[in-house]
């Protein structure tokens, strides 16, 4: 009688199809997730270039504008002048300063004590050691003397200091004109 | 397409190996042999193996190959077990088995590695019989491991290490064979004996030294073990068939040629030796 002999399936060698089945599944899902990752970078990509495209723009705008103003500029005031005017004006704004006199009140007292021969050239008030800063002409050294002693006695102005007292050129018809520099210190009372 | 194989034969003492490329590359067929030994400063098993890699593999591959590594019998402690009872699943089963197998032979666990398969197919099995005799292989987990390293280190993974006599009788059992029966397959000097019943399940393993052509009494004795088990599988007067490979067939055929219910045949795919061709 002829027939199949049955014959046993042995195999010594460790069956990997479970662990390969696992590595499969593992790296299809690496894969995956790699594809999916791509996607995303693709995706931020494009906006990426879409906000460059628009910062580009911008940076073209704002250097369109930047040129504009550079070319205003061009057109501004000589700056010493601007300074020197800023200068005075805060000089005149020191006079309004806590601590500093009123100029309505400096003009008004001036005016009582100048003769009639003397004239105000400038007056310019020293914020940091609070001294006003006076300087008057006149064809008369002796009314220039006059006007010193009167400020001197009077009482609004506390301290009177003679800077100096020079010539400072002639009149058109040759006379000499005299020129004094006084210095008012206020000694820092603030007003009232 | 055919894949590409790489087929290992390791006898005692020997590696073979044949590499067949893949239909594609025009089937290039490459065979080569290595010598190993246990002595010492000789090559070892996983020396042979890659020594025999190193000369049948192509340079360059594309594809995995089919790796086959075919044992010969006496790499293989074979036993045919009773069990009662085995558990379900399947690594519980397997350490049971071992366990067993190698309490009887006085054998460490973890020396060898021991693989259990029921005697019978399962379209033949019956509820009360099944996992009753178990065929138990094992095999010494440093030969595996020599084998397993050899072909790690070519990029290499075997898809099966099994042993010789049962790969020849898948690869003829189509009906060919009579039942019982009784096969010898011819290794480096050894020889295995398999032995089926009239169900065509197998009845028992057995490998042992072949005597050598001068020594009379060797051969007497293996005559005398063969008759034996053909007596055991045998049922009435019906003769039992003895297979028989061509290199093996000078020794046993002209003893065993006048013996009462022995069936003397060439194993199947093999033409019979026209001068000793196999007699009844």
């Amino acid at each position: 009688m002829s027939g199949p002999v049955f014959t046993p399936e042995v195999n010594f060698s460790r069956d990997m199809r479970p662990i390969s089945l696992v590595l499969a599944l593992v790296l299809a899902g690496l894969a995956a997730a790699a594809l999916f990752e791509t996607g995303i970078l693709l995706w931020e990509g494009a906006g990426y270039w879409v906000e460059r495209s628009r910062t580009l723009k911008q940076a073209d705008e704002l250097g369109a504008e930047l040129a504009t103003l550079l070319s205003q500029h061009r057109d501004e005031p000589d700056p010493v002048a601007i300074r020197s005017l800023r200068q005075r004006i805060a000089s005149l704004n020191a006079l309004d300063y806590a601590g500093a006199p009123s100029p309505v009140r400096v003009f008004s007292t001036l005016e009582q004590l100048m003769p009639p021969s003397v004239a105000l050239q400038n007056l310019d008030y020293d914020r940091g050691r609070s001294a006003l800063e006076l300087v008057a002409f006149s064809e008369s050294s002796d009314e220039l003397t006059a006007f010193f002693d009167l400020a001197n006695r009077n009482t609004f102005f506390p301290s009177v200091r003679l800077v100096d007292k020079k010539q400072a050129g002639t009149t058109a018809t040759g006379a000499p004109v005299y020129q004094v520099r006084l210095s008012i210190r206020f000694g820092g009372e603030p007003r009232s | 397409m055919r894949r590409a194989s790489c087929l290992l034969r390791i006898s005692a003492g020997q590696v073979q190996g044949v590499w067949e490329g893949a239909s594609r590359s025009g089937s290039q067929r490459l065979e080569a042999a290595a010598d190993f030994s246990t002595s010492e400063n000789a090559p070892t098993l996983r020396d042979a193996v890659d020594a025999v890699l190193a000369a049948i593999l192509p340079p360059r591959r594309l594809t995995s190959p089919f790796v086959c590594v075919t044992l010969e019998g006496s790499l293989i402690m074979a036993a045919i077990l009773p069990f009662a009872k085995l558990p379900k699943a399947q690594e519980d089963r397997r350490l049971v088995i071992s366990q067993r197998f190698c309490r009887e032979h006085r054998l460490e666990a973890g020396k060898v590695e021991v693989v259990g398969s029921p005697l019978h197919s399962p379209k033949s099995a019956s509820p009360k019989t099944e996992s009753s005799r178990i065929l138990c292989l094992a095999v010494e987990r440093d030969v595996l491991r020599q084998i397993e390293s050899a072909l790690g280190g070519r990029g290499l993974y075997a898809d099966i290490i099994t042993p010789e006599y049962l790969q020849k009788l898948g690869q003829i059992n189509g009906g060919e064979l009579e039942k019982p029966g009784i096969s010898l397959f011819e290794g480096n000097g050894f020889r295995t004996i398999l032995v089926w019943d009239g169900e065509g399940a197998i009845a028992h393993i057995a490998t042992v030294r072949r005597p050598a052509r001068q020594d009379p009494e060797g051969q007497r004795r293996m005559a005398t073990r063969i008759r034996r088990y053909a007596q055991i599988v045998s049922r009435q007067d019906a003769p039992v068939a003895l297979y028989i490979e061509r290199r093996g067939a000078g020794d046993i055929s002209k003893d065993l040629a006048s013996s009462r219910g022995l069936k003397l045949l060439a194993w199947p795919g093999e033409r019979p030796n026209p001068r000793k061709g196999a007699a009844k």
